[in-house]
Parts: structure tokens; C-alpha cells; sequence
């Protein structure tokens, strides 16, 4: 919109390498983790309180900037969680009263359902109360810059400029939805992130044999110069590179590209695919794209996390990644 | 630029940058502006009820401004809703016709908005007999109105609380819209909004209805009954209750036929107050010109879609029709102040601690605390601690 506006906005990318100083002293892998699992139980507060996304994806971005100013032991990932959620409902002109969210944050700590849990009962006090602590600071690590803006809003362009069809579309919007879980959010400017999930959907749908993810998006000029082999072209080159051309990515955008698309794909890996989540095999067994500069490992699957620091949380082991335990495993309320 | 941001954080964390003390002075210093606090009684913006306005000054470009302190922690439910909404939207609007935003700080429960400052409003003029209207200075804050409000309207953002007591004046002249309490954005058309806005006076029949889905054309109205109070120096429709407000229209402006309004009794909150006949706008307002009533009538035209729009305003004939908006510099001006005037409290301020040596101070400061990337700095909030009170702010 404005200058002004720009510069707000840019204030809020991070390099890659700032993941690992962060304030948090967890070792890298632990946070992020930790972070998927916070923007999961996000997710399930917003759905049961029936958010629009455009409000979850907001509360998701604000929920991974808190945690660039704040450290995970300070602020526990679920009462950040219910903070962003209800400024969101604030923000995007959806209000909930606060009531409600401290109710249904109370009924998914519990594992109950929300009726189940009465109107006045102590926990629902508590937690009203940890959610405006958490409020207070959330807006002090946001500093009121509420305006976000999510790869879905470029993503609807991109479908609308090529028509696409329905399965092909389904499977980039779930991508953008599960970016979230990841800090791409924080690293890429929105454009990079739609391009990302669009080619890795495209990719996963043409199946293993198509172009790879480094032919996809490729700098156009010498491909196009060179002549190909007529048996080397598959699927149009046209389709398969038609959100790089559309973006018209510079060279260091399509470089920010690749570094997005390996996030994404490495957290799909780092899922349990073999018993949870088998039907993530085909996103997980992407090869990576090429990348010029290497980055730091930051998702191995959660049996090999380590952390950092003295704290004696117990392994989870048995719990599917990104899933919220139903335990509040000890710390949670934070140290005061 | 990310590692210098990072590095600014880092920085942000330590204790020495939370508000110091300047002790010879006898201010309270704090990184990028330095500003000195005086407890005034700067009109009741936002009403009072849920903040409080305090006078001070941006020591680095000695420009004044005006805090809006906003107490975070005395609502149930976290942090208002209007103040959310003046941040959310003053943060992206930046045009001279809209009031700045120039920072937003937060101390330990306070939410601190600093705006510029400006020290009259449009209904302060408006009541004030002794000043007489031209109309080339109508003309000329009209245009400011749209201008304004055509910003607003371009990037989605809805005012929904016009009057002449939001539109506020610049000591040069220029009028700015202020009070975003009740803004919000409006890109989804099938999204249901309240139709609980706008102050009666100024609000439109279909919100009056209880019309749930509208646009920028409620603004509209209101700037037409502004433009109309202009012209009388009273309300145009000044309701004594939501109820009487619909017959108050209907009195000026006749009732709306089908035709002119296609669908309006079926609007949730519709109820037929009577048949009022049609006079011609004209016999009100003797003194306007043809275009100034032709203006006037688009801008209060039932049918919310046939209404004019902010853009198309602005090229209505209106505005290049002879007389020429005046310049702002020679628009009248209030002639009771109620304000002490700067120089007054400036001042003070000398007598306190003497105005040299803080002058010197905030360069110092801002050296050492800003690092590489002084001019960032601006959107990093900074914690403040208010609960200090200054022993040489002066207690007005």
C-alpha cells in the first residue's frame, strides 16, 4: 500500500539463521517442533470456535513472531496460542467473547468436550486470566503491527490466472494451510510462499516421474534457448513453471523459492509417515530442490529431537508430530 | 537487514533502554522520540471512557503531539476493541487529510498511541458565532473531508463515525479525520456488519433500518449532513432518538418511494413513519450555489448505490466552480482557545530544568541506544514506565 506500509511488513522477515537465535534455549529442532505442535492446538481452538481462516492464518503468523521476542519456556506454546486466537477474533472483526475461548481452551487442554465444561468453573477463570497475561505481552512483541497478509489471498490469483483444476488447487490451499506449521511464514514474503506451495502441489500431483522441483522452477532463459528433446516434454513446460513465470521471480526470490520449498518438504518428512500420516509419502518423498546456500538442519523426526537447557520433559514419543497432548507435560504454566 | 534487526532486539532486551531518567532535567527519556509528558486537559478524545489524552512533544523535531494513553489492563476482555482498531488502521493510513499515527508504545498496562497533534475540531468552529463562514472556506474543507475520506475509501477502510467533532484542524489549517474507533475494512460484500455506527445524527437511513451489509456510501452521508451543518451552522438532522431520526430525515427530505428506493421495507428494523412531502433542498439553503446543493443532494440520496462517491466527488463541478477553496492557512480559526498555547508550556518546562540541556541529551542518547539502524527503530515498541511521574512536569 504505502511505503510506510512496506516497511512494517519487512520488519517482520527473519533470515533462516535467526531461527537459531531465537530467545528460546531448546535446541532448534525442539522449538520447531514445539512451534508446530502450538500452531496445531491453534488450529483446533480456531476451528472450534469457527473462525474464518483468514483469522487463523493471522493468529498463526502472530503466534510464530512472538517467538522470534519471546522464549517457548517463558510463554507456554498454549497459552500463546489462545492469545493470538482471541486478538485475532479482535482484529478480523470476529469477536468471541472471552469466555468462550478460555472455555473451548480449557475443553482441548482437558481433552473434553466443551460442553462438559461449565460456564464458571476455576479452570475458566485461570485460564481467561493466563490468556490476557499472554495478551499483553503478544502485543508488546507484536508491536501493534496487526496486518498480516497470507499466501492464500496470492494463491486465489494464481488459480484465478490459470484456471486450474479443483484437485490441483486443494492440494496447494492445504499446502498453504500447513506452511503455517513451519516458520516460512516469518522467512518469505507471501508471494514465495504461494509459488512454494503451488509448485510442490503441482509436482505431487504430475506424480515421481515429472519434472523435478529444480526443473520446475528453473530460470527460464537457457531451457528456452536450448533445443529439447521432443521425448523429454512432459506435462508442458508452460504449466509447470506457470507460478514462477506469473510471479516473475528475480533470481534471489527464486532462490528464496528453493529454500521454502526444502522447509516444507523436510517438515512432511520429519512426520511420522509410516503409521500416522502414510497418505504424506508422496510430499515427503519429493527430492529437494537445489539450493545455493546450505541450510541448517531444522526438522528431524520427533524420537531424535534433543533439546537443550534443564528441562525434564519426557520424550514424546508415542504422540503423532504436530499433536497437541492432552497432558500439559509439566511446565505448563510459565515460570513467573 | 534481518541480522540488524536482530540485533536491535537483542538490544531492545536490555534494561538501560526502558524509560531513564534524565535526572537534571528532570524528564523522562526514552529512545527515538524524547518526549516531555504534561498532564493537560486536551479535550475528551474517544470520550473519555477509555483513554486519556496528555500533551508532550517530540524533542527531536520539537513538533508537538498528542498521547493517547489507553489503560489495557481495566477491560474484561484484553485489549478494547476501538483502540485495536485506531492501531490497526492509522498505522497503514498516512496521507495529510487523515491524522497521523507516529508511534505506539506500550508501558507495563498502558497502550500509548502517539498522534499528531491538533488543536481544534470542525464542530469547535462550527459553534463558535463569532467566526463567519465563506463559502470558499466550506468549499475548502469539504474537499479536505473527501480527500480524506477518499484515502480511507481506496484502501478498504470504512470510518463509520464522521462528524464534525472527528474531523479535526491543524494549527496551518488542514483538516484530518481522527477517531478510528470504529473503523473496520470491508473487502468481503457478503460479510454482516453492525449497523450499530455512526453517531445518530449523521447516520444513514439504512443503517437506521438496521441494514447489515453496506459500503463506503454511509460515510457518504455523513459527510453530507456535515457539509449541511456547515452551510446552516447547526445539525442538519439532529433526531432526539434512533426512532425520531428516520421521521427527521423523512421531514427534510420527504419519504423515499419505492422507486427511489428500491427495497428499503425490507429491511430488518423497518418501520413506516408516516408520508412527509418533498421540498426541494434548494429552499433551505438560500445562500449555496447550484452545484453546492447538487452536491449536497448526491451526497444524501436515499438509494445507498445511487449516492455519490468519494472519488466522483471529487470532480463533482463543486469543487472548480468559482469561489476557490480558500487556502488552508486562511481558514478561519476558533477564536476562544482552550488550550494553553505551546509557548506557554514550553514555558514551564524551562523554569523546571531548563531546555538546553535536554536539548543536548536526546542526540546522546539516540546515538548509543539506535546502533546502525536509527530510522527503524520507529516500529520497535519500547517499554515505557509511566508510573514515574516527572518533578518538573507542571500539573495543569
Amino acid at each position: 500500500m504505502t511505503a510506510s506500509a512496506f516497511d512494517i511488513s519487512s520488519q517482520w522477515l527473519f533470515s533462516v539463521q535467526a531461527l537459531q537465535d531465537t530467545p528460546t534455549e531448546f535446541s532448534t529442532q525442539k522449538e520447531l517442533y514445539d512451534r508446530a505442535r502450538g500452531v496445531e492446538f491453534l488450529y483446533r481452538l480456531g476451528s472450534s470456535l469457527q473462525l474464518p481462516t483468514s483469522a487463523m492464518f493471522t493468529a498463526a503468523t502472530w503466534f510464530h513472531r512472538f517467538y522470534m521476542r519471546f522464549s517457548m519456556e517463558d510463554y507456554h506454546r498454549q497459552h500463546v496460542a489462545a492469545a493470538c486466537i482471541f486478538l485475532a477474533t479482535k482484529t478480523e472483526e470476529c469477536g468471541r467473547k472471552l469466555r468462550d475461548v478460555a472455555r473451548v481452551y480449557c475443553a482441548k487442554v482437558t481433552s473434553t468436550e466443551v460442553t462438559s465444561i461449565s460456564q464458571d468453573s476455576k479452570i475458566v477463570d485461570e485460564a481467561q486470566a493466563d490468556i490476557l497475561a499472554t495478551e499483553e505481552a503478544l502485543l508488546e512483541a507484536l508491536c501493534f503491527d496487526f496486518v498480516v497478509s497470507s499466501p492464500h489471498s496470492e494463491l486465489l490469483d494464481l488459480f484465478e490466472a490459470h484456471g486450474d483444476d479443483i484437485e490441483l488447487q486443494e492440494y496447494a490451499w492445504s499446502l498453504a494451510h500447513d506452511s503455517y506449521r513451519t516458520p516460512v511464514c516469518i522467512l518469505y514474503p507471501p508471494k514465495i510462499i504461494a509459488a512454494a506451495c503451488y509448485v510442490l502441489a503441482q509436482r505431487v500431483q504430475d506424480g515421481q516421474n515429472s519434472p523435478s522441483l529444480d526443473a520446475r522452477i528453473s530460470s527460464p532463459a537457457p531451457s528456452a534457448s536450448l533445443p529439447t528433446p521432443p521425448s523429454h516434454k512432459p506435462a508442458s513446460p508452460e504449466t509447470s513453471r506457470f507460478a514462477i513465470c506469473y510471479f516473475g521471480f528475480s533470481e534471489s526470490e527464486v532462490a528464496s523459492l528453493a529454500e521454502a520449498l526444502c522447509i516444507l518438504i523436510e517438515f512432511y518428512g520429519a512426520q511420522d509417515i509410516n503409521e500416522v500420516h502414510p497418505y504424506l509419502t508422496p510430499i515427503a518423498t519429493v527430492p529437494l530442490p537445489t539450493i545455493t546456500t546450505a541450510l541448517p538442519r531444522l526438522y528431524v523426526p520427533p524420537s531424535q529431537i534433543t533439546r537443550q537447557g534443564n528441562n525434564e520433559e519426557p520424550q514424546p514419543t508415542e504422540e503423532g508430530p504436530g499433536r497437541t497432548p492432552s497432558s500439559s507435560h509439566g511446565g505448563d504454566t510459565p515460570s513467573k | 537487514m534481518n541480522t540488524t534487526r536482530w540485533h536491535q532486539w537483542t538490544q531492545w532486551k536490555r534494561p538501560t533502554l526502558r524509560g531513564s531518567r534524565n535526572g537534571k532535567s528532570g524528564c523522562i527519556c526514552f529512545p527515538v522520540i524524547l518526549l516531555n509528558i504534561f498532564r493537560s486537559k486536551v479535550g475528551k478524545v474517544g470520550e473519555g471512557t477509555y483513554a486519556v489524552v496528555y500533551r508532550g512533544r517530540d524533542a527531536s523535531t520539537n513538533r508537538q503531539v498528542a498521547i493517547k494513553k489507553i489503560k489495557v489492563g481495566q477491560f474484561k476482555d484484553g485489549l478494547d476493541m476501538s483502540a485495536i482498531r485506531e492501531v490497526k488502521y492509522l498505522r497503514e493510513l498516512k496521507h495529510q487529510n487523515v491524522i497521523e499515527l507516529l508511534d505506539v508504545f506500550s508501558s507495563k498496562t498502558n497502550l500509548n498511541l502517539v498522534l499528531e497533534f491538533l488543536d481544534a475540531d470542525l464542530e469547535m468552529i462550527i459553534k463558535d458565532k463569532s467566526v463567519v463562514f465563506l463559502p470558499a472556506d466550506i468549499k475548502a474543507w469539504m474537499a479536505m473531508t473527501f480527500r480524506g475520506l477518499e484515502f480511507c475509501h481506496r484502501n478498504w477502510i470504512l470510518h463509520r463515525d464522521l462528524k464534525p467533532n472527528n474531523l479535526l484542524i491543524a494549527s496551518d489549517g488542514m483538516l484530518k479525520l481522527a477517531d478510528f474507533g470504529l473503523a473496520r475494512d470491508f473487502s468481503d460484500p457478503g460479510y454482516k456488519m453492525t449497523s450499530q455506527v455512526i453517531t445518530r445524527w449523521y447516520r444513514p437511513p439504512e443503517l437506521l433500518f438496521g441494514c447489515r451489509y453496506y459500503g463506503t456510501a454511509v460515510d457518504i452521508w455523513s459527510v453530507g449532513c456535515i457539509f449541511a451543518e456547515l452551510m446552516l451552522r447547526i445539525p442538519y438532522m439532529a433526531g432526539e432518538s434512533d426512532m425520531d431520526q428516520v421521521k427527521t430525515i423523512f421531514r427534510a427530505l420527504g419519504t423515499p418511494t419505492e422507486e427511489e428506493w428500491p427495497g428499503h421495507k425490507s429491511l430488518p428494523d423497518y418501520v413506516p413513519v408516516g408520508d412527509f412531502p418533498k421540498h426541494p433542498i434548494r429552499q433551505l439553503f438560500l445562500a449555496a450555489t447550484n452545484d453546492a446543493v447538487d452536491l449536497l443532494s448526491k451526497c444524501l440520496i436515499y438509494e445507498p448505490r445511487r449516492r455519490i462517491s468519494a472519488k466522483d466527488a471529487l470532480s463533482h463541478t463543486y469543487f472548480f466552480a468559482l469561489p476557490n477553496p480558500s487556502h488552508p492557512s486562511k481558514l478561519p480559526k476558533c477564536s476562544t482557545v482552550t488550550l494553553k498555547p505551546l509557548d506557554e508550556v514550553d514555558g514551564n518546562v524551562e523554569g523546571a530544568g531548563g531546555l538546553k540541556v535536554k536539548a543536548a541529551q536526546p542526540n546522546r542518547l539516540k546515538r548509543k541506544l539506535t546502533g546502525p539502524d536509527g530510522e527503524a527503530g520507529r516500529s520497535i515498541a519500547r517499554k515505557l514506565d509511566f508510573t514515574r511521574q516527572t518533578p518538573g512536569s507542571p500539573s495543569l
